[in-house]
């Protein structure tokens, strides 16, 4: 996935963890999961993802998941963080 | 548990004709007698040691034959890429290759495969890319997973008939004695050659510890050695044997060993005098070490020590807590030494270690036995041999027969690695029944087997988080959330036999 320097990071690349690029704009929502666990819970970190976006009503978007494993709240947490970093990267 | 339809298939495979389905871990009614291998005659003087070269026209080996190799060298060895080589360049094609394990270093071994030197597999385990040739689909029929136990019993059956063995040798004398315990690339115990020794065809030394003296410490004798062939080195040091031992430093798993170690000693199994088993992976050592101080504590000194054996089951032999120690496997440098100079550490054969179709197996002294696992699932069922996406990357080894053996088998292991649970509905691969299996530990509870009312009753009022399986999976399920089933559809690729020689679930291509 192609970012610009308006992407905001979240996260680390460490076991149970995972790293969150983010970059708001485009036509829609663009999500991609590259995960260790992806066979068995690509899905499941799809719908965190959905979730966040949208409670904070993000409809274009481009978004990179790289999942070592983490559970899901700490998903959620770092995709909320994102969605934060660049709402405020906007200003708004 | 075997779906009939696959077994059906099993039995239309020339050579598996007469395999049956698990029944149970004692069903098996076994008769006859055991196999017998050729007369020899040698006359004083005869030489042993020649080139291997004219030791494989000497055997006679040809097209279609099977040869065996052990696995004690374990990562460090290059005795099987040197005789299959050698092999190949004679022309030789349509191999079985018969060895108690296979370990990365196998990797190797792969253009072999894929020049048909090789077309079949016996052995406990093989992973990397010999695992991925495998659940490719590439061998002539599916390859075989057996237990240690389960190895010997069918070498002794004569259901694996080994036409030559050719046995890594650390020190061979010129009469053909060798031992494993001294020279260069000392390896310990060589209790998983033993069998091979005993009932192949023909026996070749590999050896970089020749010597012109007889051996004072002798594994396999030289009434079973036909030839002896000299090579600078049978393997890397650095692979053979760890240098030190790995005790857990983890937080999750040495809460994982406490717990265990606190549920054995609940139970009547802890007592003056008992035998039991530790494997030799982190957590294992970790349980060991727990309860060697309330062994300190109680004033309590095992009978014995039954398995393979590292550093720390050394140190328990030399202060005393443990008074003998019965060995077919080592692991680190102390252990070798260990078993090189201890009269009270003895070495023992794969088949005295665990064949379930002797006059009593050394498992079947355990009162206890620790054991790791990859996945276990509601029903206690054990998978030490395949990922959570059925690939192979374990093996076997000993769990199912200590676990038969073993009046109690305790199971440590976490709730979850990474975001993937290991307590399931179903492991994607039974190795050891659930029947086997008395108790669960992970960092989140223990489970004990609803077969088990009076290890239960043992552990009642003892403070220990005991909870139900169905508890313990509904937490792990809860932690990872919800997973998507991985279907394995793939076609038959290999077996995977119980110690008895019936099997207890197949291996899927992928």
């Amino acid at each position: 996935m192609e970012f610009t320097d308006k992407a905001v990071k979240c996260g680390t690349d460490k076991k149970g963890d995972l790293l969150v690029t983010l970059e708001l704009g485009g036509n829609g929502r663009e999500i991609e999961i590259k995960s260790k666990v992806e066979k068995k819970f690509g899905e499941a970190i799809r719908q965190d993802v959905l979730i966040i976006l949208d409670a904070f009503s993000v409809n274009n978007v481009k978004i990179q998941i790289d999942d070592l494993g983490a559970l899901d709240f700490a998903i959620k947490a770092r995709v909320e963080t994102a969605v934060k970093r660049a709402l405020a990267k906007e200003g708004k | 548990m075997l779906n009939p339809s696959l077994l059906n298939e099993i039995n239309q495979i020339p050579g598996f004709e007469n395999k049956k389905a698990f029944a149970g871990a004692f069903a098996a009614k076994p008769n006859g007698r055991m196999a017998a291998r050729p007369i020899k005659f040698v006359t004083p003087g005869t030489n042993k040691k020649f080139s291997l070269d004219y030791i494989l026209d000497a055997v006679g080996l040809k097209d279609g034959m099977t040869i065996s190799f052990h696995h004690c060298l374990r990562n460090g060895d290059a005795v099987m890429l040197y005789v299959i080589d050698a092999i190949a360049k004679k022309g030789i094609r349509d191999l079985t290759l018969a060895v108690s394990s296979l370990s990365a270093v196998q990797d190797c071994l792969l253009p072999y495969f894929e020049q048909g030197v090789i077309t079949a597999i016996d052995t406990s385990g093989n992973r990397g890319k010999l695992g991925a040739y495998v659940q490719q689909g590439k061998l002539k029929k599916p390859a075989i997973y057996r237990t240690h136990g389960g190895r010997a019993r069918a070498i002794e059956t004569g259901e694996l008939h080994i036409n030559v063995a050719f046995i890594a040798a650390p020190c061979c004398d010129k009469y053909g004695n060798i031992n494993g315990v001294q020279g260069k690339s000392a390896c310990g115990s060589l209790g998983y050659a033993m069998p091979d020794a005993e009932y192949a065809d023909f026996v070749v030394a590999v050896t970089d510890g020749y010597t012109e003296t007889a051996l004072d410490y002798v594994s396999i004798p030289q009434t079973q050695v036909d030839y002896i062939t000299e090579v600078d080195s049978i393997g890397d040091p650095a692979g053979i044997a760890t240098g030190s031992i790995r005790v857990s430093k983890s937080p999750a798993e040495l809460v994982i060993s406490k717990y265990a170690a606190d549920v054995i000693a609940a139970t009547e199994y802890f007592r003056d005098g008992m035998v039991f088993q530790f494997g030799s992976g982190g957590m294992a050592i970790a349980t060991a070490s727990f309860i060697r101080e309330k062994m300190l504590q109680d004033s309590i000194v095992a009978s014995a020590g039954v398995g393979g054996v590292s550093g720390f089951h050394v140190q328990m032999l030399n202060e005393g807590l443990i008074k003998t120690f019965y060995d077919p496997q080592d692991f680190d440098v102390t252990a070798i030494q260990s078993l090189g100079t201890n009269p009270r550490h003895h070495e023992i054969s794969a088949s005295a270690y665990a064949n379930p179709f002797s006059a009593n197996p050394y498992v079947n002294m355990l009162d206890f036995a620790v054991l790791s696992a990859t996945e276990i699932d509601v029903d206690f069922n054990v998978n030490v041999l395949t990922d959570s996406y059925g690939k192979l990357l374990g093996a076997p080894g000993g769990h199912p027969d200590a676990a038969a053996g073993a009046k109690l088998t305790v199971i440590t292991m976490p709730l979850l690695r990474n975001r993937l649970p290991m307590l399931l509905d179903h492991v994607s691969t039974i190795v050891t029944p659930g029947e086997s299996i008395d108790i669960l530990v992970t960092e989140y509870g223990i489970a004990v087997n609803p077969r088990r009312q009076d290890v239960t009753d043992m552990l009642r009022g003892k403070a220990l988080p005991i909870k139900s399986m169905e508890e313990l999976k509904a937490k792990a399920d809860k932690l990872t959330g919800k997973a998507t089933p991985v279907e394995f559809s793939g076609k038959l690729c290999g077996l995977v036999e119980y110690r008895d020689g019936t099997i207890i679930d197949v291996i899927h291509q992928i």
